[in-house]
C-alpha cells in the first residue's frame, strides 16, 4: 500500500517530536490530505491502527483527516479554479495548460495532547 | 468490512492542548533530497533518476547508454525493484558496477533510501550513476530521490495520451525519451500529439525519440547526458 510508508513516516516523526518535547501521550493527530496528492483517506486510515501500535507515544492517538481541495492555475489566462479531474479544461478559457498550485501536499497539521 | 474508525466524538473529551505542527510529509523528504544532492556535488557524482512504467525499455536503454559511455566515464547503476535481481544481473553483464535495492514492497524510492544505497554502493569514484527506479508512473513521481536530474521513458505502444493521464510524472522530469520509435508505423501514436501533451504540463521538458533496440537516437540522448555532467 502506498499509504503505509507515509503513515509510518508520520507516526515516527510524531514519536520523535513527543520524545524531544517530553510529551508522554499524543491523543489526536490532525492530518491535512491534499485531494491532488495520491494519498487516499480511506487507506491512510486503515494503516493507522497497525502503525500506532508500534509507537511509544501514540498508542492511543486517534486520527482526524481534513481533505484539502485541489486548486489549479491556468497558464493561459491566470484563472484559478478547482479542477474536477486532471483532464478538465480551464473553465474560463478552456485551455488544458494549467498547473496544480495547492492540494498536492500531505501535512501533519497539529496534534492534541 | 470497513476498518475501525476513530472518531473524535468517541474519544473521551478532556481539555486537549493543541500543538501546531504544520509538517509536510513531502517537505521532509525534500530536505533529505537536498542533502543528497549536496553530497553528490561534493564528490562530483552525477545521479540520474530514470523512471517509466514496466516494459517501456528502461533496462535496454540503459544497456545502450552504458555501451556508449562506459569508455569515457566511470559509471554505476542502482537498480530498484520490489523483488528479484533480474535487472541487476542484466546490467552486471555489461561489466559496470551495479547494486540491487529491494524496496520491501514499497512502490517508490525516497531520498532516505537513495542515500542509504549510495553509501553502501560507495560512489565516490563514479562520475555518472543511474538510479533505475521502480516501473510505476504514479508513486516515484511524488518522491524526490535526491537525484540531480530526472528522466523518464515513454514507449510508443503505451500511447501518446499518457502525459494527460499521469500529469505528475511528466511534470517532474527534465527529459522524456520516447522509446520504440521503430514500431511507430504499427501504432496510433503521434509524435506531435505527445509533444503537445507533455509540454502542456511541462513546457521545459526535453523530448528525445529513441529506439533502444536499433540504437536510433541514443547518440542524442548521450549528448544530453554529457551536457548535464559538464554543467554539473
Amino acid at each position: 500500500m502506498h499509504e503505509m510508508p507515509i503513515v509510518m513516516n508520520v507516526v515516527r516523526s510524531m514519536d520523535q517530536y513527543a520524545e524531544q518535547y517530553h510529551i508522554p501521550e499524543i491523543r489526536v493527530v490532525v492530518m491535512e490530505l491534499g485531494q491532488a496528492s495520491s494519498v487516499q483517506p480511506f487507506f491512510f486510515r486503515s494503516c493507522w491502527d497497525p502503525v500506532i501500535g508500534q509507537s511509544r507515544h501514540l498508542l492511543n492517538a486517534s486520527l482526524e483527516i481534513r481533505e484539502i481541495p485541489c486548486e489549479a492555475k491556468c497558464n493561459s489566462c491566470g484563472h484559478t479554479f478547482h479542477p474536477a479531474e486532471f483532464t478538465a479544461p480551464c473553465p474560463n478559457c478552456n485551455s488544458n495548460a494549467w498547473n496544480v498550485i495547492s492540494g498536492r501536499d500531505v501535512r501533519i497539521k497539529e496534534i492534541k495532547v | 468490512m470497513l476498518p475501525p474508525v476513530h472518531k473524535l466524538e468517541d474519544t473521551v473529551m478532556d481539555d486537549f492542548k493543541v500543538i501546531e505542527i504544520k509538517e509536510s510529509v513531502f517537505e521532509n523528504n525534500d530536505k533529505e533530497a537536498e542533502k543528497v544532492r549536496r553530497e553528490l556535488k561534493e564528490q562530483k557524482t552525477f545521479l540520474l533518476n530514470l523512471m517509466s512504467s514496466p516494459g517501456s525499455g528502461k533496462t535496454t536503454t540503459l544497456m545502450q547508454t552504458i555501451s556508449a559511455l562506459k569508455d569515457e566515464m566511470n559509471m554505476g547503476v542502482m537498480e530498484a525493484d520490489i523483488d528479484s535481481a533480474v535487472d541487476a544481473e542484466t546490467i552486471k553483464s555489461s561489466g559496470i558496477r551495479t547494486i540491487q535495492l529491494h524496496t520491501g514492497g514499497m512502490c517508490h524510492l525516497d531520498a532516505g533510501m537513495t542515500r542509504q544505497g549510495l553509501h553502501e554502493f560507495d560512489t565516490k569514484d563514479l562520475d555518472f550513476v543511474v538510479l533505475e527506479n521502480i516501473g510505476n508512473l504514479v508513486c516515484p513521481a511524488e518522491f524526490d530521490t535526491g537525484a540531480v536530474k530526472n528522466a523518464m521513458i515513454l514507449s510508443v505502444p503505451e500511447g501518446d495520451d499518457k502525459p494527460l493521464k499521469y500529469p505528475l510524472m511528466f511534470s517532474v522530469v527534465d527529459v522524456v525519451l520516447i522509446n520504440k520509435i521503430d514500431v511507430m508505423p504499427y501504432f496510433d501514436f503521434s509524435m506531435e500529439r505527445v509533444e503537445k501533451n507533455i509540454h502542456m504540463r511541462n513546457p521545459k521538458a526535453q523530448i528525445i525519440p529513441i529506439s533502444a533496440k536499433t540504437g536510433e537516437g541514443i547518440d542524442q540522448w548521450c549528448d544530453w547526458i554529457r551536457e548535464q555532467i559538464k554543467q554539473f
